[in-house]
């Protein structure tokens, strides 16, 4: 019997092309890579055929989240949370320990922040409890804080018939923005080095209202009116772009 | 003799497994896959006035006459009502509301058609206008979308500040800034210097509707997101988000909502007209 022959194949299988292929690929995706911020709450915004772009930076995002209250009961009504952010962390920061805490009104707080709960606070991406309830929320779980970001949000209501927690946060951002590019300014003019290049960065921190499809029109003018009291009238209403038909 | 020799050297495998780099490669593409959103969402300008130019503003609205100003009800569960009247007496008359679609036309529950809004705002024709207002100011922005497409590339940033400021003109209703599919420069900056020392003189200004949308209480943010994008279709200039008052409750009263019950309840004491 004739032994059968197995002719050997070569199995060496040139991957230049792939590489080549792979190459291109990232480099695509790097250089189109806007990088997908890990917000706590996310909504879905609505369509618009609006083409004009969000501004990469210094954009002072409020997102406004709907929530259904009292489930399954007759009082069931969709309320809408509101939650602050900004892409810079140095805004966040001064916003926190040297505006919102040194108020009078925050004092207890102040009292029982420590560095680790401020180091904790620069983590987060959004602003959505009440300053009462700041200490407590920053000592959570990220699942624990989640669920509590879902139910609070920052509240509107105006406290003894002064400014909201909600407006008093707007300001300090807007204005710890500021002090941080006026800082810059200082600097530069000292002749020191900076490295930020001053010409191509907004002097004011932008408006960027980000609201769910479902959020309740009488949130909306809510959040409007009482921006309209502390003079913030422009705003940039974000939308995903659909073809007009 | 040296070529002997030449031939007598070892052969080197200069191929090179690539299969390792592949394997990286996919392991990035896949993070920046998964890490980073391609879309960049877009943003639509808003203002709104500030709080104490209400009273002023709410003055003006009265201006406009009564025959020119579309009012827009957004009611909850995606439905639409546009109201226009040709005399101010006629205010309240339920007959003139029609219940209208976003978009493209759509159906009532029972299969009666209706028309979207823009088909209303683009068709509506005021007494004594030669053809819809905003027919003509679509018109002068063909006109100035060719001139756009005529510019050179290199200039694309002068271009589109210019087509811009050209097109909140024709919103305003200056048509006569764009003649045979061009941009008049010299028209253009005369009513620039015109808007910028406040001399505007509003017989030069072509009609143009005036839009008034009352979103309901309980409408979504899409649905406003969606009118003021009809707005923005449409090229109206002057629109206002203004709040539901005593006199919008009783029309809306009459109408009924989705579940059958009145869009509104009407105002317990009723006011006069």
């Amino acid at each position: 019997m004739a032994k059968l022959k197995i002719k050997k194949n070569d199995v060496w299988i040139d991957m230049t092309p792939m590489s080549d292929v792979m190459v291109l690929l990232l480099t695509f995706f790097m250089l189109s890579a806007n990088f997908v911020k890990n917000e706590i709450v996310k909504v879905q915004t609505p369509q618009s055929t609006n083409v004009d772009k969000v501004p990469a930076t210094a954009t002072l995002d409020i997102m406004i989240a709907p929530d259904t209250i009292n489930k399954g009961t007759p009082e069931e009504t969709v309320v809408g949370r509101v939650y602050l952010g900004t892409d810079k962390v140095s805004t966040m920061d001064s916003a926190l320990n040297q505006i919102m805490l040194k108020d009078e009104l925050f004092k207890d707080v102040n009292k029982q922040m420590t560095d680790e709960l401020r180091k904790l606070f620069l983590a987060e991406t959004q602003i959505g409890v009440p300053m009462e309830g700041l200490v407590k929320y920053l000592g959570l779980s990220h699942e624990e804080k989640v669920a509590a970001m879902k139910s609070y949000g920052v509240p509107l209501d105006s406290i003894d018939g002064g400014p909201s927690e909600f407006q008093k946060w707007v300001q300090a951002l807007k204005k710890g923005y500021s002090m941080w590019y006026k800082g810059l300014e200082a600097k530069k003019e000292k002749g020191e080095n900076i490295d930020v290049d001053l010409d191509n960065t907004p002097k004011k921190l932008e408006i960027c209202l980000k609201a769910d499809r479902n959020t309740p029109y009488v949130t909306f003018k809510k959040v409007i009116s009482e921006l309209q009291d502390i003079l913030e009238s422009r705003y940039k209403l974000v939308t995903q772009y659909k073809k007009e038909d | 003799m040296a070529k002997k020799k030449e031939s007598k050297q070892k052969k080197m495998n200069v191929r090179v497994d690539f299969t390792p780099m592949v394997d990286m490669m996919m392991l990035l593409i896949t993070f920046f896959m998964l890490c980073t959103s391609l879309a960049k969402p877009q943003a639509m300008q808003l203002t709104m006035p500030a709080k104490d130019n209400n009273q002023i503003a709410d003055e003006n609205k009265d201006k406009a006459k009564t025959d020119l100003t579309v009012t827009i009800y957004l009611a909850p569960d995606g439905k639409l009502y546009s109201y226009i009247i040709k005399k101010a007496e006629d205010f309240g008359k339920v007959e003139f509301l029609e219940e209208v679609s976003y978009g493209k036309g759509g159906q009532t529950a029972d299969g009666k058609k209706l028309r979207s809004i823009r088909d209303v705002l683009m068709t509506y024709k005021p007494d004594g206008e030669a053809q819809p207002p905003v027919q003509a100011i679509l018109n002068a922005k063909k006109q100035l979308i060719e001139w756009e497409s005529k510019q050179p590339k290199s200039q694309k940033e002068s271009t589109d500040t210019l087509y811009a400021k050209a097109l909140n003109m024709i919103a305003k209703g200056y048509l006569d800034v764009v003649k045979n599919n061009n941009l008049d420069m010299n028209r253009f900056r005369d009513i620039y210097n015109k808007m910028q020392a406040k001399t505007e003189d509003p017989t030069e200004l072509a009609t143009t509707l005036a839009v008034n949308i009352k979103p309901l209480d309980n409408s979504t943010y899409e649905n406003l997101v969606g009118i003021l994008d009809e707005m923005s279709i449409c090229c109206i200039g002057s629109y206002r988000i203004s709040d539901i008052n005593d006199k919008d409750c009783i029309l809306l009263s009459q109408v009924n909502g989705k579940d059958g019950k009145p869009l509104m309840e009407a105002p317990a004491t009723p006011v006069e007209q």
